[in-house]
C-alpha cells in the first residue's frame, strides 16, 4: 500500500511546471503507446512500465504469487540461466526491478543509452519467458517465506493486518499481499508461468520513458521489450470495498516498550469529484506534516509522538482515510482523544479560508519536485497514464485544485471526516492502555 | 509529505556514505559540475547546478555532530538540530516549516556522528528565502523552555520508534558500545534516555554557541541554479553574518585493537536471527594511499549486486546462508569500518553462516582478488557514478556530507582516478590489514532462548 500512496503524493501536483515538461505521446511500429519525455542532460535512460493486476488479483489459495513472482523474473529467462542472466544486468550496471502492488505490477529500469538493447532484450526475456527453475524459485520463495514469518511478530504489521481485517473483511484486498505460508509454499513453477501468461499483456499494459533517447529509439526499446506480448487475456475485476463504517476500537495485547495507533475510515475513490477538495482538508488535518492540524496539537504542543499522519488511499475498488502513530502506552487514550476531537472539528467547521489557501499553494508550488530525476519522471507519467488522467492532466490539474473553494472544502469535510466511522487499532501492552470502549485480543502471534 | 521530520538519521548518515562509496566516475573526469567559492567569513559554497526541472536543493552542513557532544551529552547534537525550527529572533515557533510548506516545498535536517545537516527543496524562484531562513537560524536562534520540553519529549519518543522498539537497533547500539572502545561513535546519536531525560536548553544553546559558525558550515546548492545567482544570494544573505572563532575537533581516539569481541542481543520479536561482523577500517580522509577506494572495489567484489562473490559461493553454489552482504563506510571523520551481514537459512543455525563467511574471509586473505574481478568492479562503480548525476538532491547530499567531514571537493571529484588506481594487490593489502579478529566485533540477533535451544 506504501507505494501505492506513493505514486498517489506524485499524482496530486500542480501543473505550474506544465508548460515546461514536453510529454509526448508515441506510437510504436507494433503499435504500443509511449509517453515520453527527450532529455540529454546525461546518458541515462529511464523506463517505467505497470500492468493492472497486482496482489489484489492474486489466486485465492495463491495469494503471494506477484510477489513472488516480483522477485523471480530476473532470475533467468529463456536460454539464460539465473546466473548469467545477474551477471549481464550489473556487468553493464542494467538496473531493473519488479514491484507488485495491490492494483498494478510494475516495473522499472535505468541504465545507459549505449546499452539500451542489452537492457530491452533482457527484459523481453524476463516478461516473456521466465525459466522460474528450481533453485532461483526455493531461494527466492524461501526470502518471502522469512517476511512472513517476520511479520508475525512485528507490530506495525500486525497493527496493519487487524486493520485491514476489521476494515475490508472478506475483501480481496484484506488477504496478506504476502501470502500466508501455506499459500507461499504451495505455489509452483507452472502457477508461476500462468501467471506471467495472463498478467503480462499488452492491452494492460502502460509504459513510459524520460531521458536520453530519440523517439525512435524509444519506439525501438519498446517493440523489443513488448512487442511480442499477447495482447489480451481476460482478468476478472476487484469488487468494489464495503469498508466499515461501524467506529469499533481492538487493543492487541504485544508486549513491545512503544504502542503503535493505526487508525482509518471509509474514503472515496480517485475518480469522485470530491477528490481533490478531499485531498486538501486530509492536508489540513494530518497530511501535511509540520503544517497539520494533528502534528501541531499532538506533537509539537503536547510532545505525545514523534510523528502522526493520515492519507487517502485510492484504489480501483474504493478508498480509505488512514492515519497512524506510535506512543507511550500511557498516552494512547490521550493521543486517540485528540484524534477524535480535531476529526469532529475538521467535520462540522472545515479548514479555515488561510488554511485552504496554504494547502493549495503547497500542491500547486510542489509540482516540479515531481521532476528531479529521470526514474522519479517515469514513474510519475506512468502513474498518469495508469490512473486514466490522459496526457493533458498535468495542464488541466493546476485549473482544478485553483478552483476549490472554502465551501468545497468545508462539504468534502462535513461528508467524509466523520469520527464516528474510525476505527481504531492498537498493538501494545494492554494492561497500560486504558481505551474505553475497546475490545482486548491477544497477541495472534502467541496462538 | 514526510509525517516523521527532524529525524536522528545515523542510518542516513551511513546510506550516503555508501552512496558515496558507489560514486566514482569515468576516468579523467570529475563526477559532478560543481563550483566552489567561500565568503570572507569563512563560510564555504559549492554550487553543483542540474537542469533538469526548475527546482533547487540546499544543504547547510555544521560540522558537528554527536561524537561532538560533552560527555554525558553527546545527543544535543540531535536535540539541538529539533530546536531549530523553534523560531529566532524574528521566525515565530514553526515558521520556518510552514514558510517551505506554503510554497510547495519540503524542509527538513539530520545528525550523524560527525554532522548536522539542515536541508529545503523547493522551486527556484524561492531560494533567496530559504537562504534568508537559514542564514538567520544560524545566528539568531531564540529558545525557551516552554517550547524546549515538549521537544524533549518528542525526542523520548523518537527513541522509542527508532530503537527501543527495535530489537535490530538495538543490536547495533550493542555493537557500537564495543566496537569504539574510546572514541565517541560508541554512544548513540540521540542519545541514552537516562541523559536525554535531563537535558536542558542551556545545554542546546551551549552547543550552538559553540559551533553554528559559518566557518564552521558548508552551504551546497544544487538544481536549476547558476554559480553567479548562488554567489549573490549567499553575499547577501549569510555575507553580514560575523567571522566566528576558529573550531577544532577535539575526540578521544581508539587505541590499537587487543582483542575479538562478540555480543548478542536476545529477543522475542526475533524470527530471522542475523549476524553483523564490523572491522574497524581505514577513512577516506586520513587513509594512507588510496585503501579507502581499494576497500571501495574490495566490497564491490564481495557484494556488488546479486553477481557478487559472497552471494554467488554462499548463497547460490553452498547455499550455507540466505542472505550476505558488506559495506564500507570510509566517510566518517575519524575511523572507517567494514561491515559483513549474514544471515541463516531458514531454521539454520548461525553458527554455520558464520563458519561460511569465515571461510571466504579466509580464502580472501590466502587468494586474495583476480585482476578479473578488479576490472568488473571498477567498471560497475563508473557506471554507478555516471547515474549518480541524474539526481536534483543527491549530488548535494555527497557533497555536502563529504566537505561536513573534512574532506575537500577536489578530493571528491578526484573519485574516478582514485579507484582507477587500485590494483588486486592494493585490494589484498588492505584486507589483510584489518580482518584480523582483535580488530572486529561479532553481533548476533537471537529469538528467544527456547526457539534457540531447539536447534541442533
Amino acid at each position: 500500500m506504501i507505494v501505492r500512496l506513493l505514486i498517489l503524493a506524485c499524482l496530486l501536483v500542480a501543473p505550474r511546471w506544465a508548460f515546461a515538461l514536453d510529454i509526448q505521446s508515441v506510437k510504436s511500429d507494433s503499435g504500443i503507446e509511449i509517453w515520453l519525455v527527450e532529455n540529454h542532460v546525461n546518458p541515462i535512460v529511464s523506463v517505467a512500465f505497470g500492468f493492472k493486476g497486482g496482489s489484489g488479483y492474486d489466486p485465492v489459495g495463491k495469494e503471494g504469487i506477484a510477489q513472488l513472482a516480483s522477485g523471480l523474473l530476473d532470475e533467468g529467462a529463456g536460454d539464460v540461466d539465473s546466473q548469467t542472466f545477474q551477471k549481464r544486468m550489473t556487468d553493464r550496471g542494467i538496473e531493473l526491478s519488479f514491484s507488485a502492488g495491490l492494483d498494478d505490477f510494475t516495473g522499472r529500469t535505468r541504465f545507459l543509452r549505449d546499452d539500451r538493447g542489452e537492457a530491452a532484450e533482457l527484459l523481453r526475456l524476463a516478461l516473456s519467458a521466465p525459466r522460474f527453475d528450481p533453485e532461483p524459485v526455493e531461494r527466492i520463495r524461501n526470502s518471502f517465506l522469512i517476511d512472513i514469518d517476520e511479520a508475525e511478530s512485528d507490530p506495525n504489521k500486525i497493527a496493519g493486518r487487524q486493520m485491514e481485517e476489521m476494515m475490508l473483511n472478506g475483501h480481496p484486498y484484506a488477504r496478506p499481499a504476502d501470502g500466508t505460508k501455506a499459500s507461499m509454499t504451495s505455489i509452483t513453477a507452472a502457477d508461476l508461468k500462468q501467471f506471467v501468461r495472463q498478467r503480462f499483456v499488452r492491452a494492460r499494459m502502460v509504459v513510459s520513458i524520460v531521458g536520453d533517447v530519440s523517439v525512435a529509439e524509444a519506439k525501438a526499446f519498446v517493440d523489443q521489450a513488448f512487442g511480442g506480448l499477447p495482447e489480451e487475456v481476460p482478468l476478472a475485476e476487484v469488487a468494489p470495498i464495503q469498508p466499515s463504517r461501524e467506529g469499533r476500537s481492538r487493543v492487541v495485547d504485544f508486549d513491545v516498550p512503544q504502542a503503535i495507533v493505526q487508525f482509518a475510515e471509509p474514503g472515496i475513490p480517485r475518480s469522485d469529484p470530491d477528490f481533490f477538495p478531499a485531498y486538501l482538508v486530509n492536508y489540513v488535518l494530518g497530511g501535511g506534516g509540520f503544517s497539520a492540524r494533528l502534528m501541531n496539537e499532538v506533537r509539537e504542543k503536547r510532545g505525545l509522538v514523534y510523528g502522526i499522519g493520515t492519507d487517502l488511499w485510492t484504489f480501483d475498488a474504493g478508498g480509505l482515510i488512514a492515519g497512524q502513530f506510535q506512543t507511550d502506552p500511557g498516552k494512547v487514550a490521550q493521543a486517540i482523544e485528540i484524534v477524535r476531537t480535531e476529526w469532529r472539528r475538521m467535520a462540522t467547521e472545515g479548514p479555515t479560508q488561510q488554511e485552504l489557501d496554504d494547502a493549495k499553494t503547497y500542491l500547486l508550488g510542489y509540482y516540479p519536485r515531481n521532476f528531479t530525476n529521470t526514474m522519479e519522471t517515469a514513474q510519475l507519467l506512468r502513474g498518469l497514464q495508469t490512473e486514466g488522467l490522459g496526457i493533458d492532466y498535468v495542464t488541466r490539474r493546476q485549473k482544478e485544485i485553483a478552483a476549490v473553494t472554502i465551501d468545497d472544502a468545508k462539504r468534502a469535510a462535513k461528508r467524509l471526516f466523520d469520527e464516528s466511522m474510525l476505527t481504531f487499532v492498537v498493538v501494545g501492552p494492554a494492561d497500560q492502555i486504558q481505551l474505553p470502549g475497546a475490545e482486548v485480543v491477544k497477541d495472534p502471534a502467541q496462538n | 509529505m514526510p509525517i516523521t521530520a527532524r529525524l536522528a538519521a545515523k542510518a542516513a548518515g551511513l546510506f550516503l556514505g555508501a552512496l558515496l562509496v558507489a560514486l566514482p566516475a569515468a576516468s579523467r573526469a570529475d563526477i559532478f559540475e560543481a563550483h566552489e567559492f567561500t565568503l570572507p567569513n569563512g563560510l564555504d559554497v559549492v554550487v553543483v547546478p542540474y537542469h533538469l526541472s526548475p527546482v533547487v536543493v540546499q544543504a547547510v552542513v555544521y560540522k558537528a555532530g554527536a561524537a561532538d557532544g560533552l560527555p554525558g551529552k553527546n545527543g544535543i547534537a540531535h536535540f539541538l538540530e529539533h530546536l531549530m525550527f523553534k523560531g529566532t529572533k524574528t521566525l515565530a515557533q514553526g515558521q520556518f516549516s510552514k514558510e517551505v510548506d506554503k510554497r510547495g516545498g519540503s524542509d527538513n535536517a539530520y545528525t550523524s556522528q560527525d554532522v548536522t545537516v539542515y536541508h529545503q527543496e523547493i522551486a527556484k524562484e524561492h531560494l533567496g528565502l530559504i537562504m534568508r531562513m537559514e542564514a538567520d537560524r544560524m545566528v539568531n536562534l531564540k529558545i525557551t523552555d516552554p517550547i524546549v520540553l515538549p521537544e524533549r519529549d518528542v525526542i523520548l519518543q523518537e527513541r522509542g520508534e527508532r530503537i527501543d522498539n527495535e530489537p535490530g537497533a538495538r543490536l547495533s547500539e550493542a555493537v557500537d558500545a564495543v566496537l569504539y572502545r574510546n572514541h565517541p561513535y560508541r554512544l548513540p546519536v540521540i542519545g541514552w534516555r537516562h541523559e536525554i531525560e535531563g537535558y536542558t536548553t542551556q545545554d542546546a544553546l551551549d552547543f550552538y554557541d559553540r559551533f553554528y559558525e559559518p566557518s564552521n558550515a558548508v552551504l551546497v546548492v544544487g538544481g536549476d541554479v547558476t554559480v553567479e545567482e548562488v554567489r549573490t544570494l549567499a553575499e547577501k544573505h549569510f555575507g553580514p553574518i560575523p567571522n566566528g572563532k576558529t573550531i577544532t575537533r577535539q575526540r578521544l581516539q581508539e587505541p590499537p585493537p587487543s582483542a575479538p569481541r562478540r555480543v548478542a542481543l536476545t529477543d522475542p520479536r526475533v524470527r530471522q536471527p542475523y549476524l553483523i561482523r564490523s572491522y574497524l577500517a581505514p577513512n577516506f580522509r586520513t587513509a594512507k594511499g588510496n585503501e579507502g577506494y581499494a576497500l571501495t572495489v574490495l566490497s564491490e567484489i564481495l557484494s556488488g549486486g546479486t553477481a557478487g562473490r559472497l552471494y554467488r559461493r554462499m548463497v547460490i553454489e553452498q547455499q550455507s546462508a540466505l542472505g550476505i552482504d558488506t559495506g564500507y563506510d570510509g566517510g566518517a571523520y575519524d575511523v572507517g569500518r567494514f561491515n559483513f551481514y549474514a544471515t541463516p537459512r531458514q531454521g539454520g543455525d548461525l553458527a554455520v553462516a558464520e563458519a561460511a563467511m569465515d571461510e571466504q574471509i579466509a580464502a580472501l586473505l590466502k587468494d586474495g582478488v583476480t585482476d578479473q574481478e578488479v576490472a568488473d568492479a571498477k567498471r560497475r562503480l563508473q557506471i554507478a557514478a555516471v547515474k549518480a548525476r541524474d539526481s536534483v538532491s543527491g549530488p548535494v547530499f555527497i557533497v555536502a556530507e563529504a566537505l561536513g567531514k573534512g574532506r575537500t571537493l577536489a578530493d571528491v571529484q578526484a573519485w574516478p582516478e582514485r579507484i582507477a588506481s587500485v590494483t588486486a594487490a592494493d585490494v589484498l593489502a588492505v584486507a589483510a590489514q584489518i580482518f584480523r579478529p582483535a580488530n572486529s566485533v561479532t553481533g548476533a540477533l537471537l529469538p528467544k532462548p527456547a526457539q534457540e535451544a531447539a536447534q541442533p
